[in-house]
């Protein structure tokens, strides 16, 4: 009895020892100094006015890459270069910086732009537009500071690629009767019967026709280019070549009298009288669009008409994004640019936008809304034939004397011999004088 | 017949009548009216100033709109706008480069953000003008005038940019602005915009008040931010304007007020700019985080009023530049006057013959430049000396020919330059030489000061063609000389032909000279291939009055002068002439040449037939300044009390010309509880220097993070952590915005385990740029929950029956 008694006792201290012991592991353990840890701060500096691109990428961006936070600023992208020279070295500036086309050599220059891996350039070989890596792509040679040297380069990622087209009012066309022309010739028969017809020319500009980036399109029907064919050489601007010669000629003689008659290359206002309903055609780029949206206007695209039965060639642009050659966060910064390349983010740019993602045809066609985005798809098989923006530093010095070339002969009957000498000559005062 | 002309008069003025009003009728139909855009910029500089303006409608102004009209406020500019424009346009102004691609690069405002001007009422016909008022760096911000007002424009500027939030007008009187009217001491009415910026970027404040003329002599203002310590103006602004009570209807007028000075009138802008736009640091500014400030411990943000150089001069160097100029190239057809191509060896002055007190050297220009066996024929310079002597090379004038002179010598000798037939030294006459190879006549000169030993060398200048008993050349090695070679084709030269001079000039008649009197300073000195004389004059300057001096070719009037401009322009390096050099300006067909080359150009255009006038690049040498970038450690100086603190580096963009942007980096972090200052000084003395200082700002704030949801978060043992309990937070902090992005959990201090019941605290951190950091720590607490085995009560009664069992157990075990 005794014993079993101490029995008892003995299973009462074993089950009190033993018996409470289920111990609860059904919860977890937490450790938020790892899972919330100080992240990476990713500083971009873009020209993003409205800020609306950036509030979707952001978040794709760092849901695809813990770690990182991106802290983006709006930058007008001449501001971007001039306040990273000064703020930059000190870590108070852009991790990832945007510019146009024709800053990039300038911004190579002013050492300001980190040579993207070979890995990277590969795969956005793969991905992007061949006319959008040439922009990207540069042979500088940091030693001689030249852009002969014998290996291609990635320096930026094209985000954005453009090219202008011509924009037309379906309504207007509608009621008139006109039919789509095949041809420039048409099209400027168009324009000048318009003009007998409602008192303004039917074919105007989005800019002025003194301005070489459009016009561009027309010098490429004559064969020239300036910086000659490979578009880098900055000793062969080009004015007084024959094909040049012949574009002016063509744009005297054919164009000015019936896109602005006697009256100056500024004279008509395009844009506005397209977003008034009052023109039909409109040579310009899809940074219209917006506007002729908000105008209400019923517009299509086609393709700028041959001249001559030769082709118009147009200028790509791009707009591209960089990493600051100093950043103290290389490594994120291109995990940034490399995103932007991406279709999800070219699917958020064109979202947020409007604006055409720098990829191959086959991937854009991915993103909904662009198959059927007629403005978009002209402006493709636009550019299939375009060439790129010239990216040597020297292309600063082409404009001026190309745009005042042109407006002394088209206000002011100058003699183009003699005009494209002296804007050849301009070209080479301001070169030799800015090295 | 009378009646009939009548008739046809009377039909044709009733024509004219109608097509004129018809025609003026459309046009008005076209054009509703205009936007009058005054522009002011600091510099008054309007040359390439312009606007850029769209959506005025058909017929409108369109882009580019650029004008010479300047009125008392600066550029006027006139924007047609259509009936048909839209109801707002569109204006960017454009400081430089109106008609260039490079204008983008002045604009005041920047890409995306134009502005624009509501022209409704011209639209709708209440107005046909609107007039806008825009000063530099004004962004978005314009003025439009009360046309039927007395308009006042108030500038007010703080070159630290340091305004205060209270900022505003105390007035009294009737004005048309209902803020302005009834305001009380000590509430000022905020009327103050940021209306422009500094050259240095800094904000200025402008208000437009209105006022009608006639309640304007009991009107009154003053600029302060509520009591008197802030006034702006030791007295009552409106003081400034002197003329206050006259002021009319319709009229702008600007006051601009600084540094507690009032500027109002004809020259108020000019003192303005000049008194006001000094040298200064921009202090900080809390509100926007700008200015001059510490941005972290070893970084500090420089801001200035205005841009200082980012290079300077550190050396000279020569350049082969090249350039387009003129030449002349003889027309089709014609017969051109040519240069040899030959080429002769550089004259080296050779050791005096043995005897000999000293030499005259001759100097011998051909038109041609053909020096083949060229030399002299001389006389009278004393035994020892030879009659024949060849040239022993050229000079930048021509040949050069040593004449030695002995003791014995005539006190003037004579000699001809040959052009031919001279091959070596002696006393024949050249064989083959005859008067037409001679290339001057007899030329004496006067050898006394050789012979009595005052010079060892005289140097005679000699042209082609110069002739019979000229007395020569005669430069000087302690002054600049200057040929001036004048010829007219026809040979014809007025009586009176001479220069007009101005400066400091040591040749005879030429201070002071008067116009309409020439200085008589010519000769004939030279005759052409043609047999025609030319001009020639030696003037001579001393070259520190050289840079103020200047004269041309005339005879009396303007109508006779010899170039289209004062002949001096032609000589490019005019200021940097030095004594003993000897130089040649060429006129002739009204051009003047100077320089390389200056001699065959002259030639050709004098010498040929009809010519015509080429542009041909050339290059030449210039000598020009090495810039370096500037070592801003040597400027700037920071200090904390008496301590020096050490500057490591000073970044600012080295590719701009100017800035005034820096970043200043310190070797070691900066003693946040003390105060520093930072000095500029260009180390100048007198009027050149400049100098300023400012405190810098120090962040001693630490951000702060306030949880929005509750403080502590419960969750049962055992349970999954669920994300979304996660506290909220956001984060405020006296400068950086926007920290809420930053929040961390501290390391060590976040580790939750749900399994085990109890109080976890949580560690968030936050850092703001200047480094200090925030912390806020919160509570997860886990709560034990029953489970089904062992009840927590129950595990108590087991525990104490365990505890009596054992008590029970060893008690017996002890008894037994």
């Amino acid at each position: 009895m005794k014993k079993y008694f101490s029995f008892i006792l003995v299973l009462f201290v074993i089950f009190a020892l033993f018996g409470c012991g289920n111990e609860i592991t059904s919860g977890e353990i937490i450790k938020f100094d790892e899972t919330q840890a100080k992240e990476t701060i990713l500083k971009v500096w873009v020209d993003d006015t409205d800020g609306k691109l950036m509030e979707e990428i952001k978040p794709a961006f760092e849901a695809a890459n813990p770690g990182i936070i991106v802290e983006y600023q709006h930058m007008a992208t001449i501001d971007c270069r001039e306040k990273l020279k000064t703020y930059g070295r000190s870590g108070y500036g852009a991790d990832v910086f945007q510019f146009p086309h024709d800053h990039m050599a300038q911004a190579i220059l002013d050492d300001l732009v980190y040579v993207l891996p070979d890995s990277l350039m590969e795969k956005l070989e793969e991905n992007c537009l061949p006319v959008a890596m040439k922009i990207a792509e540069s042979n500088y040679d940091e030693k001689t500071g030249t852009f002969t040297g014998t290996t291609k380069k990635l320096f930026a990622v094209p985000i954005s690629i453009e090219s202008v087209i011509i924009y037309y009012n379906k309504d207007l066309l509608q009621s008139e009767g006109i039919d789509l022309p095949k041809t420039m010739e048409e099209l400027l028969k168009i324009s000048a019967d318009y003009k007998e017809k409602h008192g303004n020319y039917g074919f105007a500009i989005n800019s002025h026709w003194a301005d070489a980036y459009f016009l561009q399109a027309i010098y490429g029907a004559f064969g020239w280019t300036p910086f000659g064919k490979d578009l880098n050489d900055q000793t062969e601007v080009g004015f007084e070549k024959a094909e040049s010669k012949a574009a002016i000629k063509w744009m005297l003689e054919n164009l000015k009298p019936v896109t602005t008659g006697n009256g100056n290359t500024d004279s008509i206002q395009g844009t506005s009288l397209f977003e008034e309903g009052k023109i039909p055609f409109l040579l310009s780029g899809p940074w219209s669009v917006p506007g002729f949206k908000t105008a209400n206007i019923n517009f299509g695209t086609m393709l700028i008409p041959t001249i001559n039965g030769n082709q118009a060639t147009t200028f790509a642009g791009a707009q591209m994004l960089a990493v600051y050659k100093y950043s103290k966060n290389i490594e994120a910064a291109v995990k940034f640019v490399e995103f932007m390349a991406t279709k999800e983010a070219g699917e958020i740019l064109y979202r947020t936008s409007g604006d055409c993602p720098a990829l191959k045809e086959e991937i854009i066609n991915e993103i909904p809304g662009i198959k059927d985005d007629e403005s978009i798809q002209v402006m493709l098989e636009q550019l299939s034939s375009s060439v790129p923006m010239p990216t040597i530093p020297q292309v600063t010095y082409y404009w001026a004397p190309a745009e005042t070339m042109m407006k002394n002969l088209w206000n002011k009957e100058g003699n183009i011999d003699e005009e494209v000498a002296k804007a050849e000559k301009s070209y080479k005062a301001s070169r030799d004088l800015a090295s | 017949m009378k009646k009939k002309f009548v008739f046809v008069l009377a039909a044709l003025l009733l024509f004219f009548t109608v097509t004129l009003y018809g025609s003026k009728k459309v046009n008005a139909d076209e054009i509703a009216g205009k936007v009058i855009f005054h522009y002011q910029l600091w510099d008054q500089d309007y040359s390439s100033a312009g606007l850029w303006v769209w959506n005025t409608g058909s017929g409108g102004s369109s882009n580019a709109v650029t004008s010479d009209k300047v009125d008392s406020f600066g550029a006027v500019y006139e924007i047609n706008v259509a009936s048909d424009a839209s109801d707002t346009i569109g204006i960017v102004a454009l400081r430089k480069d109106i008609t260039l691609d490079s204008r983008w690069d002045y604009r005041e405002t920047p890409d995306g953000e134009n502005f624009f001007l509501d022209v409704t009422d011209i639209k709708n016909g209440k107005k046909e003008e609107i007039h806008v008022y825009y000063f530099q760096g004004g962004y978005q911000t314009y003025f439009v005038a009360e046309e039927t007002k007395v308009n006042v424009l108030v500038c007010y500027y703080d070159p630290t940019a340091a305004y205060e939030g209270n900022l505003g007008l105390h007035t009294w009187g009737s004005y048309v602005q209902e803020e302005l009217n009834s305001v009380g001491w000590g509430t000022p009415a905020k009327v103050f915009k940021d209306g422009f910026k500094s050259p240095g970027d800094a904000k200025g404040k402008v208000a437009l008040l209105s006022i009608d003329e006639k309640d304007i002599a009991n009107a009154g203002f003053l600029i302060y931010a509520g009591d008197d310590a802030t006034k702006k103006t030791p007295e009552n602004a409106c003081l400034g304007i002197t003329d206050w009570a006259d002021l009319k209807n319709g009229s702008v007028n600007v006051l601009y007020v600084s540094g507690g000075k009032t500027y109002y009138g004809q020259n108020a802008l000019k003192d303005f700019v000049e008194n006001s736009f000094k040298f200064d640091f921009i202090g900080f500014n809390a509100t926007e985080v700008s200015g001059t400030y510490a941005v972290d411990p070893r970084t500090i943000f420089v801001k200035t009023t205005l841009a200082l150089p980012t290079k300077e001069v550190i050396g000279k160097e020569t350049v082969t530049k090249t350039r387009t100029v003129l030449k002349p190239q003889v027309k089709e057809g014609g017969t051109a006057f040519t240069q040899t191509d030959k080429t002769f060896p550089s004259y080296s002055a050779s050791e005096l013959p043995s005897g000999a007190l000293g030499k005259v050297v001759v100097h011998y220009q051909r038109w041609n430049g053909d020096y083949t066996d060229n030399g002299a024929w001389t006389w009278d310079g004393g035994t020892g000396s030879v009659s024949c002597v060849p040239m022993g090379g050229v000079d930048n004038f021509g040949a050069v020919i040593e004449l030695p002179i002995y003791a014995d010598a005539s006190d003037t000798i004579g000699f001809i330059c040959l052009n031919k037939g001279v091959k070596a030294a002696g006393n024949d006459w050249p064989e083959g030489v005859d008067d037409s190879n001679k290339g001057t006549g007899n030329i004496d000169v006067d050898v006394t000061s050789i012979k009595n030993g005052t010079v060892k060398e005289l140097h005679v200048y000699a042209f082609e063609g110069d002739k019979d008993s000229h007395a020569g050349y005669n430069t000087s090695a302690n002054l600049v000389n200057i040929f001036v070679v004048y010829y007219d084709l026809s040979g014809n030269y007025e009586e009176n032909l001479g220069v007009h001079s101005w400066g400091n000039w040591v040749t005879e008649g030429m201070n002071g000279a008067e116009w309409t009197k020439p200085v008589q300073v010519f000769s004939t000195g030279l005759k052409s291939p043609k047999g025609i004389e030319g001009k020639v004059a030696l003037i001579q300057i001393d070259e520190k009055d050289i840079a103020s001096a200047g004269f041309l070719v005339y005879a009396g009037d303007d109508a006779t002068k010899k170039t289209p401009e004062n002949a001096f322009l032609a000589v490019t390096d005019w200021a940097d002439l030095k004594n003993g050099s000897v130089n040649l300006v060429y006129i002739a067909l009204d051009k003047a040449f100077y320089g390389k080359d200056a001699k065959a150009d002259f030639a050709t255009t004098a010498f040929s037939g009809e010519i015509e006038w080429v542009e041909v690049e050339e290059e030449y040498q210039e000598e020009v300044d090495v810039l370096g970038v500037i070592d801003y450690k040597k400027y700037f100086k920071l200090m904390c009390g008496n301590d020096l603190v050490d500057i490591e580096s000073i970044n600012f963009n080295q590719t701009a010309s100017s800035t005034n942007e820096f970043v200043i980096n310190l070797k070691n972090a900066i003693d946040t509880s003390k105060e520093y200052t930072l000095y500029y000084s260009n180390g100048a003395t007198g009027e050149e220097l400049v100098e300023a200082n400012v405190k810098i700002d120090i962040d001693t704030e630490k951000p702060v993070i306030t949880l929005i949801s509750d403080e502590e978060i419960v969750i049962e043992q055992g349970k999954k952590w669920d994300p979304t309990l996660f506290p909220l937070y956001k984060v405020t902090d006296n400068r950086d915005t926007n920290l809420t992005g930053r929040v961390y959990v501290k390391s060590g201090h976040g580790t939750l385990n749900t399994n085990v019941p109890g109080d976890y605290p949580i560690t968030l951190v936050v850092e703001d740029t200047f480094g200090n950091v925030g912390e806020l720590t919160f509570n997860i607490k886990v709560v034990a929950v029953e489970t089904s085995g062992c009840k927590s009560g129950s595990a108590i009664m087991f525990s104490v029956m365990s505890a009596l069992g054992l008590l029970v157990f060893f008690i017996r075990r002890r008894f037994n």
